[in-house]
């Protein structure tokens, strides 16, 4: 799956000013590298487009898993609090 | 979006998401001067966290016949919108009409997929067949041994969740809808009993006509007194892969209800509800998922769709949708005047198109929609003495209505 520069500066263009709100609109940041590869490249659009200055950018949300996990790896045997 | 130097609207919507989105799409279609003001970005509550799933008819335990055809008869038509909105929007909803499973793992939930089957037919709804383990893994090929039998809706399927909230909110601004991001209400604006505006950390907005809470889990932030509560569900999702045809799907394992299906590229959607229920309303907003979650939903991975237990799981989230006492959403006036509920969502992509519809068109006809929405009234239950639990989850819910509904004198209107 790939995203233009073009398909991103447009989405920043229509109000999309945080990576998080570019990556609902382009789907760009959802393949297997979770944005690693991006991340950066995202924000500077967003401040050559807006001015927003990169510190004051609001981070993207990171999430669990911090590296891809294979399900058959998760067998795991949790146990109940109570 | 800019930021418009007017600040009197025909209408205020508060929240982007898909119900906010579509029903500003619709007031604007009819001439309405709209404003739409979001917290975060458009899209980034349940809307931007759900699977994409279709489904009409979801859930096992809807016995009254009468419910079942009311429920029917909104969802049904909200597909037939669906169909249309490619056209409308100019841009790909990626409406994939795959079916929809509700898949059983024992003789026991066999039994009550068969009796739910019967029910629907009874009433009307031949779109529901049954299907044996043999005929599932034949379109589903996933499943181990475990497998029983599945209610299948071959006219159910996907949408992206995405492209159909900025369709309706990207076209809506092309109708003339202003829309105003990380922008928070703090409370509305009453004149008297009649609600005028609202108050924003970024100023006051102000409307002729009504304001709109299309917030849906977060629908007690904006007035207290309607029955929405928030309700946490996790989302996991797998790397992208040659297309596997998991269609969407409903199943329980050891009681909790889980849900998953393929996305457009290949990715596998699985989530549910959490290892621990939050200890508080709050909690459910929180949208955090944690270590347990995440092992917990790669177990029922692996016990329920054994034979692509190999593939890599690359994110978990979490979101909240909006319980209600009949899991019918809240749609309609209130008894404030100029104030409107357009929430209470469980199975927005069902609902919310249809619901923005029919909110637009009550606002912009007098009164006057295309399919009646009594039952759908906000105030359906007014007058009932809510004293929900303090931690809860799904279950708790509605072990607690059930309950309450026993006990009750006054009878809830449907």
């Amino acid at each position: 799956m790939e995203v233009s520069e073009d398909e991103i500066r447009t989405a920043v263009r229509k109000g999309a000013t945080t990576v998080d709100a570019v990556k609902r609109v382009t789907m760009a940041g959802m393949g297997l590298c979770q944005s690693k590869t991006c991340y950066t490249i995202i924000a500077r659009i967003i401040n050559e487009e807006t001015g927003i200055d990169l510190s004051k950018l609001e981070p993207m949300r990171i999430r669990i898993p911090v590296r891809p996990l294979k399900v058959k790896n998760l067998n795991i045997d949790l146990k109940r609090k109570d | 979006m800019i930021l418009s130097k007017k600040n009197t609207f025909d209408l205020i919507i508060i929240g982007g998401g898909l119900a906010g989105c579509s029903a500003a799409y619709y007031l604007t279609q009819g001439g309405m001067k709209v404003a739409l003001i979001e917290m975060r970005s458009i899209c980034s509550g349940a809307s931007g966290r759900n699977g994409g799933q279709v489904i009409q008819m979801e859930g096992r335990d809807e016995l009254d016949k009468n419910k079942i055809i009311k429920r029917n008869s909104i969802s049904g038509k909200n597909k037939l919108i669906l169909e249309t909105l490619n056209d409308l929007l100019e841009c790909d909803i990626e409406f994939l009409k795959i079916g929809s499973l509700d898949v059983t793992f024992s003789k026991r939930e066999e039994y009550i997929i068969k009796n739910v089957i019967k029910l629907q037919k009874e009433v009307g709804d031949n779109n529901i067949e049954y299907l044996n383990p043999a005929e599932v893994e034949e379109l589903c090929p996933v499943f181990g041994s475990n497998l029983h039998g599945a209610k299948i809706r071959r006219d159910d399927g996907t949408i992206n969740p995405f492209k159909m909230t900025y369709g309706y909110a990207f076209m809506a601004v092309r109708n003339g809808l202003e829309i105003y991001t990380y922008t928070k209400v703090k409370s509305l604006i009453f004149k008297k009993q009649k609600v005028v505006g609202v108050k924003t950390d970024k100023g006051d907005f102000y409307s002729k006509y009504g304001v709109i809470n299309a917030t849906n889990a977060w629908s007690k932030k904006i007035i207290d007194d309607y029955p929405i509560i928030p309700c946490k569900i996790l989302g996991f999702v797998t790397e992208q892969l040659p297309i596997i045809p998991v269609i969407p799907m409903e199943f329980n394992y050891k009681d909790v209800a889980v849900y998953g299906s393929s996305q457009k590229d290949g990715n596998i959607l699985i989530g549910g509800a959490p290892y621990n229920y939050p200890d508080d309303m709050n909690g459910h907003l929180n949208e955090d998922v944690y270590y347990e979650d995440f092992i917990k939903y790669g177990k029922i991975f692996s016990v329920c769709w054994p034979k692509i237990k190999g593939v890599f799981l690359i994110r978990a989230w979490a979101g909240a949708v909006g319980f209600t006492p009949d899991s019918f959403p809240l749609v309609g006036p209130t008894m404030y005047e100029n104030f409107f509920l357009d929430a209470g969502f469980t199975n927005g992509n069902s609902w919310c198109p249809i619901c923005g519809k029919l909110i637009a068109e009550y606002i912009l006809n007098d009164g006057k929609t295309s399919i009646p929405i009594d039952i759908l009234n906000p105030e359906r239950f007014r007058g009932i003495d809510f004293d929900w639990p303090r931690a809860y989850n799904y279950t708790v819910l509605h072990n607690y209505i059930a309950e309450k509904m026993l006990n009750q004198n006054k009878k809830v209107k449907i």
